[in-house]
């Protein structure tokens, strides 16, 4: 090793960084303890779920309709889905959700993400009554399109969530008490 | 305190649920990880995260760590991991034929005028793949070997990568001892 490398080497802790953010350990403490607030590996995500759910909530406010035979098929294509049995694509995601198992220490943090799914189900059917009320077909149509597409990037999101955890189990070798998934 | 028996002594207490012991082992690892996980992200907020992913992911599965000293380099793979999978799509090895590399003479010892802080900043301004190779290497004492491993490259894509780099750093360097950066 040359003088300059040894120089380097020998000098490294003055180039470690001198300050961290206090952000980073209340985000870890929140992650811990499963606080609200919490920003962790999982915090991109849940915030993107939340943004998907306040939009597809927001979209229901006024607008319903419970029949997905009425979506004209060129809408169902506007919005990314193939195939017209909608119903069909979110109960194959859901059962691949249903079959999964994660370690027992992730099960908050995913009951997290599962209750926002129910929610937006749950605020869905009771919207039912309203939506029946809408005069514009189209738009109704729109609308409960979107709520399908938002329902699909959720399950999407809780997925990869899953994949990701259970990676990281993969990865180090780490053989955690495992727990099933209700959806 | 890097004492194994005083960080072992630690980890136990955490295991039996006290929540203080964390943050006194967060208090002791977290700038040597931030800055691992800087030095190869090149990216602060990613470094954040990844710490912040990896310190929680310890705590959680602490019961599967087999010596309970050896939480340091325990911990110290796992930010490696996940930095270096943060990177992996942004990653690539410019050849030696794309940049003059000019032989220097250290014999003056110029470097040791050059501020730490400049040093630090040119390490990050290293290209993405002899950046990490360089700061693995030199500053966390991998062998080129484990590092073709984590990388998924060959032993001699290691050394040259990191004679490329370290000519780089040089350059760069002596460019801001004759002009600044």
């Amino acid at each position: 090793m040359k003088d300059f490398e040894k120089y380097i080497k020998d000098n490294q802790r003055k180039l470690d960084l001198d300050t961290i953010n206090p952000k980073v350990w209340q985000s870890i403490e929140a992650g811990i303890n499963g606080k609200k607030g919490k920003v962790f590996f999982l915090r991109k995500s849940i915030i993107g779920l939340t943004a998907a759910i306040l939009v597809g909530v927001f979209c229901y406010q006024w607008f319903g309709n419970d029949q997905k035979e009425s979506f004209p098929p060129h809408l169902l294509e506007d919005y990314g889905f193939k195939d017209s049995n909608v119903n069909d694509l979110l109960d194959t995601k859901i059962n691949v959700i249903r079959k999964a198992s994660i370690p027992v220490a992730y099960k908050n943090d995913l009951e997290m993400l599962l209750g926002q799914v129910a929610n937006l189900d749950q605020h869905f059917a009771g919207k039912i009554k309203q939506l029946k009320l809408a005069n514009s077909e189209t738009e109704l149509n729109r609308e409960v399109l979107e709520y399908y597409k938002t329902k699909s990037e959720i399950l999407d999101k809780v997925i990869d969530e899953i994949q990701k955890i259970n990676s990281n189990e993969e990865e180090y070798q780490i053989r955690s008490e495992k727990t099933g998934i209700q959806l | 305190m890097r004492d194994k028996s005083k960080i072992a002594e630690i980890v136990r207490s955490i295991r039996e649920g006290d929540s203080a012991a964390m943050k006194l082992l967060y208090e002791i690892f977290a700038k040597e990880m931030l800055t691992l996980s800087y030095r190869i992200t090149a990216n602060l907020q990613d470094a954040e995260d990844i710490i912040q992913e990896s310190f929680i992911h310890s705590f959680r599965v602490i019961d599967q760590l087999k010596e309970d000293g050896n939480f340091g380099p325990w911990l110290k793979r796992i930010v490696l991991n996940n930095s270096l999978k943060k990177i992996k799509k942004r990653r690539t090895y410019v050849t030696l034929e794309q940049e003059h590399i000019e032989e220097s003479d250290d014999s003056d010892r110029w470097y040791e005028a050059i501020p730490f802080n400049i040093v630090q900043e040119a390490i990050q301004n290293l290209p993405n793949g002899c950046r990490e190779i360089l700061t693995l290497f030199l500053l966390d004492n991998f062998k080129h070997r484990e590092i073709s491993e984590m990388l998924e490259i060959s032993v001699s894509t290691s050394k040259s990568q990191y004679q490329y780099g370290l000519k780089i750093l040089r350059n760069s360097l002596k460019k801001y001892g004759n002009e600044g950066l």
